[in-house]
């Protein structure tokens, strides 16, 4: 059994997209409409004392687990030091799977993030995010099929 | 169990919380023994460097791990990992960040910038050993809950 831990800065978009589009919560062949993004699991919910945790996302077909975590500005620092936990803990470092989703953000799901999680202007700020990760979704989507055939870094074993 | 003492760069605070839990140092530590603490001051700063402190024959180790700015959430999502894992009772992560006063971190940062600088090493030895009292307060609720938990 495998874990796919999807991190971004917040946890409340990319990372929830892109576990969305691998549970099948949203689809892989088709943009994602505007409701079904506003109504998947923890889109845009994050709220500043939840970074870090670790929250359960659902099984894949696999009976894999699917999880999500904001992680700030680690960025690739937040891999390196949960599989130095993971070392510790004598855990099979090819079992877990981090995927940084940072890279597929774009400029108007920053902002409308932004403008949603830190000054709570909803309307305008999820406006902003939904059209942004509207845009970046082919990218998500080819982000997921590249986890689930393997082509990501699972670490050293 | 294996004691993971978090701080900014991993070798401040950190290597005197781990090597206090370890026995290595006692409460009032001489500057020159802090000096001699292993990873005291030679971490490069990058998030993620961990440093082995100490072990003990009962098992027991300790660490040291640097994780930047964001200590908290480290210790957060080290302790819902290590559930996923089924370890939370094998690994135990501490946030001693607060442990810091912003002159050590000036201190250790000119000496990874500028060379070893042994004044800026002794310096912040000194300055952390008045942070002993805190530290040793950490160490100690960790401890407790250990004991709550073995118990």
């Amino acid at each position: 059994m495998k874990r796919y831990i999807y991190n971004c800065y917040g946890g409340s978009h990319s990372s929830v997209t892109a576990a969305a589009i691998h549970l099948g919560i949203l689809p892989d062949r088709r943009v994602a409409g505007s409701e079904e993004l506003l109504n998947t699991p923890y889109f845009d919910a994050q709220i500043a004392r939840d970074h870090g945790r670790i929250r359960f996302f659902g099984f894949d077909e696999n009976g894999d687990e699917v999880y999500v975590v904001g992680r700030i500005n680690l960025g690739s620092s937040y891999e390196k030091i949960m599989r130095a936990f993971l070392a510790l803990a004598g855990g099979r470092q090819g079992e877990t799977v981090f995927i940084d989703t940072m890279p597929y953000v774009n400029i108007f799901m920053m902002a409308g993030g932004c403008l949603s999680r830190r000054f709570g202007s909803m309307r305008w700020g999820r406006a902003l995010v939904v059209f942004g990760t509207r845009l970046a979704y082919p990218s998500f989507v080819r982000l997921v099929q590249k986890v689930k055939a393997g082509l990501v870094c699972k670490g050293e074993e | 169990m294996k004691f993971v003492y978090i701080d900014q760069r991993g070798d401040g605070a950190a290597v005197l919380a781990a090597a206090y839990h370890a026995g290595l140092i006692t409460a009032a530590p001489a500057v020159a023994d802090i000096v001699q603490i292993p990873f005291f001051a030679v971490h490069g700063g990058a998030p993620g460097s961990l440093g082995r402190i100490a072990g003990m024959e009962n098992g027991d180790e300790f660490y040291a791990l640097s994780a930047g700015k964001q200590g908290r959430l480290v210790t957060v999502s080290a302790a819902d990992f290590l559930k996923l894992l089924a370890a939370q009772e094998t690994v135990k992560a501490v946030d001693v960040s607060d442990c810091n006063p912003a002159v050590v971190r000036l201190l250790l940062r000119i000496k990874k910038e500028a060379g070893p600088k042994k004044w800026a090493i002794t310096v912040a030895a000194f300055v952390l050993k008045r942070q002993m009292p805190r530290i040793i307060s950490k160490v100690d609720a960790t401890k407790s809950i250990f004991r709550q938990n073995q118990g």
